[in-house]
């Protein structure tokens, strides 16, 4: 095979693909009159002998036919592979070279090589981000770095679906992960997570809860970077002289901010970047990390730019919500009464004629709230009884029972056993039939309690 | 960028490949007075291409036409006149019910039902084959009823 390529060839390696590597290379190669159309057939041909021998190991040797979706996802995982080795030549010449002289079964083996390694790695990065993990009430954080990456080590299968992420990475990094694919794509969020990580690491996660709290007060429940907000407080910290730990602004602060930024582009990129150095030495953050965080100024600076136009630099800056959050109350619901005195309760509350008598039985017998439900939900309690216990409770109790059964609608309620559900509804049409101020004093309450068990 | 597959696949080499292997059965399926001309062999390739798009599936090698003659060539309901009819009917029969059965049966397993059924409970007929015994085939396969490979068609059993 001829070989038309000399050290000083002419691919651009910003134009070539990250997902794509190998395609890329081919194509831009041929676009450059480095590799001849006859070339470009022999190393297809090579390829789909390989994709053959791979239908044969997927059908187990059983069948010579396979569906066409299955072959196309074979030979995407196959040129992926074929990248991951490719990509590791530095100058892309030197690959489109190899792409020519070498037969693509070597260099689909030294992916396959490559990708056991990344993925052996990537493992225990996961292991110890998994064990160093920020302590934060935010849903999306723990379940997408926890459980969908573990999602993903249990489905990927680097001999048939190398390019495949498998999970939807819902949780967003610092850094947007775009152009590339398989085990690569996995190895780099992990590395960006990490380093986020790191970084969360150096704050309490009371001072983080308080500032993600200013950014939504249902900040547990969306999907967002958590790390950017924590991140301009402590830059904005770091630039007004700040302990840059307590992560703690107020509006004088943000107004202090927006005088030092000026308004031109320059000044905010020096400015931020002044503070990132500020922020190494005071967090002792590692050369590699403050790189990370350099390397996305460049979309700080235009969010900050954005919000000096329109006048919410409050908004990019946070102001901690220290005062407003109500102070969480933990409450519990009790033990419960045993099985064979529950059924006796039952049994008696079964011959009540009326709700005073179910109200007598109940008082005597129940000294716990978890009892006080069971009865609710379980005793077949006609609706005048339910209101008639109901009415016994205080608001405070309301509450707790509020806390526990939020109001639900369509399929959620739907989920409920029946006595539940039925329990459910004549529980909020005795909420909603108690005065607007009482019902709005339950809701503030409810939203600080946390039920324990 | 040119990595798709359909028209790699197609291409003139392995299609005088194949016609090369089909021709080279011949040799087996003389015996019994059965062979194919070069034309004849295209035709089959023909059948073998369409019948891999409209079940939408890749094949890879020589694939199954050889299989098909040296399987089937020893039938006595297959003859000179009707030869190369049942194949192309054959082929039709063998990527559809590859594909209904959800690549549940190995090629070799599938043939050896097609020509059990076909010398046994069909008689010969290939719309029997295709409207009964491989339906039920599929019936097994994907719902709940074990396959096995050695049971009698149904016709055998009703018979006994």
């Amino acid at each position: 095979m001829e070989i038309s390529l000399s050290k000083t060839g002419v691919l651009n390696r910003e134009a070539l693909s990250g997902e794509h590597y190998y395609a890329s290379l081919v194509e831009q190669g041929r676009a450059c009159g480095l590799i001849s159309n006859a070339q470009v057939e022999a190393t297809q041909s090579d390829c789909m002998n390989m994709l053959a021998k791979m239908v044969a190991v997927y059908n187990r040797g059983a069948s010579c036919s396979v569906r066409a979706d299955v072959a196309q996802e074979l030979l995407k995982s196959l040129l992926y592979t074929a990248g991951v080795s490719l990509k590791m030549f530095d100058d892309p010449n030197d690959a489109l070279a190899a792409i020519m002289t070498e037969p693509f079964e070597k260099l689909y083996n030294n992916g396959i090589e490559l990708i056991n390694r990344m993925l052996c790695t990537t493992k225990l990065l996961h292991a110890r981000l998994s064990r160093e993990l920020f302590d934060t009430p935010n849903e999306f954080y723990r379940s997408t770095v926890i459980d969908g990456i573990i999602g993903f080590f249990k489905l990927y299968r680097p001999e048939f679906s190398a390019h495949e992420i498998h999970i939807t990475a819902d949780y967003p990094t610092y850094h947007t992960m775009k152009d590339i694919a398989g085990i690569e794509f996995i190895k780099r969020y992990l590395n960006y997570l990490y380093y986020e990580n790191t970084f969360l690491k150096r704050f309490s996660p009371e001072y983080v809860h308080r500032l993600l709290y200013a950014y939504d007060k249902n900040y547990t429940e969306l999907l967002f970077n958590i790390f950017e907000p924590v991140l301009l407080c402590a830059l904005g910290c770091a630039l007004l002289d700040r302990n840059v730990r307590a992560l703690s602004l107020n509006p004088g602060d943000v107004a202090r901010l927006e005088a030092l930024f000026g308004g031109a582009e320059e000044n905010i990129a020096e400015s931020l970047l002044c503070a990132v150095d500020k922020l190494g030495s005071q967090l002792a953050l590692t050369g590699a990390l403050l790189q990370y965080i350099r390397s996305g100024i460049g979309k700080l600076v235009m969010e900050i730019k954005c919000a000096l136009t329109s006048g919410t630099l409050d908004r990019v800056f946070l102001i901690g919500r220290q005062h407003d959050q109500p102070q969480q109350v933990n409450y519990s619901f009790g033990g419960k009464m045993d099985d064979e005195h529950f059924r006796s309760v039952i049994s008696e509350l079964l011959l009540c004629r009326n709700s005073d008598s179910v109200l007598n039985v109940v008082k005597e017998n129940v000294r716990s709230l978890a009892d006080f439900e069971d009865i609710l939900i379980d005793a077949e309690l006609s609706s005048e009884a339910v209101v008639a216990l109901l009415g016994e409770l205080t608001p405070a109790e309301l509450a707790v029972f509020c806390k526990k059964f939020p109001s639900l609608s369509g399929d959620d309620l739907k989920a409920l056993r029946e006595n539940e559900a039925r329990f459910l509804l004549r529980f909020n049409d005795y909420l909603n039939s108690l005065p607007p101020d009482r019902r709005d004093w339950i809701a503030r309450t409810a939203e600080a309690l946390r039920i324990t068990e | 960028m040119s990595f798709e597959l359909i028209p790699f696949l197609g291409g003139q080499l392995a299609e005088r490949q194949t016609i090369t292997e089909i021709i080279e059965s011949n040799d087996v399926s003389s015996r019994f007075g059965l062979t194919l001309t070069e034309n004849q062999a295209a035709a089959l390739i023909q059948t073998r291409a369409e019948s891999l798009a409209e079940n939408g599936r890749i094949e890879f090698g020589g694939g199954i036409i050889k299989r098909l003659i040296y399987e089937f060539c020893d039938s006595p309901f297959i003859n000179a006149g009707n030869y190369e009819q049942t194949l192309h009917e054959l082929i039709e029969l063998f990527y559809s019910y590859k594909s209904q059965t959800r690549d549940m049966i190995g090629d070799d397993e599938l043939i050896a039902y097609m020509k059990k059924s076909f010398d046994g409970a069909c008689q010969g007929s290939v719309e029997l084959l295709a409207d009964r015994e491989l339906d039920r085939l599929t019936r097994c396969l994907i719902g709940d009823r074990t396959f096995d490979p050695d049971e009698q068609p149904l016709e055998d059993m009703e018979e006994e």
